[in-house]
């Protein structure tokens, strides 16, 4: 990043104290569909699709996009307010299950399901999975770069936040794709429990928490211990975008 | 993303949710495809303006199946032609509908409001397992109206599940305060014939609880 900095004269200032804290505490998020999380609330964890499939779910195809990536025993998280589509229903997690998780996580400073099928690497010949294993960072150690990229990158760090396009596009050299292309992305081989201190908050539609018996009792659970639950009105059945604004709304509430 | 399609040039081929019985009725977002060109679709997050669909995702045709299969989306056996103020609804029975956003949103408010009523007859009757299913068909059918959260209020202080009765005023504290919820869920408790020792009768004829229903009358 300092290279690329200098090559492009970025001037590097020190981060503002803003900005450390922001890249220091972005929780981490799973969105999923309402059906699926149902499952999820009833499992009582997050399973990666091979578990899933060990659990007599559907096998991954072959040439699916995980199994191209090796990811396909990974459950996946933005370090970011929701950005998967077609999602409904959401999870965050604090910092703290990456320091429980920091043998087997790995970071990457984007979503590697673009990989495939959306994003343009700078050597289409390289292989991706080569590609990929080249960016990945250790966690929780990756933050730090995070935090250089939003003090680099963006006009103002909470552009991360809202998903506006980074002034610089830095120096992986990515192409094509939404903001996705930017957002870093956490890996956690297997599974995470969600009934666990990690929980920061559990978001979902008013009426998939009054009409779903395992998304109601999650949301009991987590009244009961203390964690937050946003639950939400879903006005023309565009879920997804009240997730992330609901999302977007308690991050900041969060920073003040 | 794209430059904005207009709503002319595009058909629906489904939706991007799948539906549970206990999810519905639900409006859905639809998922586009190009008339022209049955190979490029579009999916959300995307916003309507002046008859545009507008920062759609496009994605190939193949790509469907796939997330069909990956339980994201719904596809249906026809298209039908996209059509700018119109929304698209799923009924009780998976049945989908398209139609006028005013027509959608009256004949969303008439399913939750003939569920109330008939959640509020099943609780009279004592079989809450309807009463509870009624009152999720009112709630998916219109997410503003509180009664559907009280009628499960009830149901939850039946079963002495003080957490999850709290839960339902939660879910209505953005409609109606605390207090005049309570008043509600006290009324739907009495129905289902055991009122708590600490619930005066009274007090459900109290001016407070006429103002709830004057609020909710007026909602």
């Amino acid at each position: 990043m300092t290279a690329y900095a200098r090559e492009n004269g970025i001037e590097v200032a020190d981060p503002a104290p803003d900005t450390v804290r922001l890249s220091h505490s972005l929780y981490l998020a799973h969105s999923t569909a309402s059906d699926d999380f149902s499952k999820i609330c009833a499992a009582g964890r997050l399973l990666s699709a091979t578990q899933l499939a060990l659990r007599g779910g559907k096998a991954s195809k072959p040439g699916s996009v995980k199994v191209l990536l090796g990811t396909a025993d990974s459950v996946f998280f933005y370090v970011a307010p929701f950005r998967y589509p077609n999602t409904g229903c959401g999870l965050l997690f604090a910092r703290s299950l990456e320091e429980h998780r920091m043998d087997d996580g790995v970071a990457t400073p984007f979503d590697s399901g673009g990989l495939v099928h959306v994003l343009v690497r700078p050597n289409p010949a390289e292989p991706v999975r080569d590609f990929l294993s080249r960016h990945e960072l250790p966690i929780p150690d990756y933050r730090e770069y995070l935090r250089i990229s939003l003090a680099t990158l963006f006009d103002k760090p909470v552009d991360y936040i809202e998903g506006s396009q980074p002034r610089w596009s830095g120096p992986i050299g990515l192409m094509g794709g939404d903001r996705r292309r930017w957002t870093h992305e956490v890996r956690i081989p297997r599974e995470v429990w969600i009934r666990t201190g990690d929980l920061q908050a559990v978001f979902a539609p008013i009426s998939r928490v009054a009409s779903d018996p395992e998304i109601g009792r999650l949301f009991e659970w987590c009244k009961s211990e203390g964690r937050d639950r946003i639950s939400f009105n879903t006005a023309r059945g565009d879920d997804f975008e009240a997730l992330r604004r609901e999302c977007v709304k308690y991050i900041y509430s969060k920073l003040q | 993303m794209g430059s904005p399609w207009d709503m002319n040039d595009l058909e629906i081929i489904g939706y991007a949710e799948v539906l549970r019985e206990t999810m519905l009725p639900s409006v859905v977002p639809p998922v586009f495809r190009l008339k022209a060109d049955h190979q490029r679709a579009l999916l959300p997050p995307y916003s309507f303006n002046a008859g545009f669909v507008c920062n759609a995702t496009e994605v190939p045709a193949q790509e469907l199946d796939a997330l069909r299969d990956a339980h994201e989306i719904t596809l249906f056996d026809d298209a039908l032609p996209a059509q700018p103020g119109y929304e698209l609804w799923v009924d009780q029975g998976f049945a989908y509908h398209y139609e006028r956003r005013d027509q959608a949103d009256a004949n969303l408010g008439r399913i939750a409001a003939a569920s109330i009523g008939q959640a509020e007859a099943a609780l009279k009757a004592w079989n809450l397992e309807e009463a509870e299913r009624l009152a999720g068909v009112a709630i998916s059918a219109d997410d503003r109206r509180v009664e559907p959260l009280a009628i499960k209020a009830a149901i939850r202080r039946r079963e002495g599940n003080a957490t999850g009765e709290s839960l339902m005023a939660d879910l209505a504290a953005p409609v109606l305060a605390e207090r005049l919820f309570s008043l509600l869920v006290d009324g739907y408790y009495r129905a289902v014939g055991r009122v708590a020792q600490d619930v005066p009768v009274r007090r459900l004829h109290s001016p407070m609880w006429r103002m709830a229903e004057q609020r909710l009358k007026a909602a």
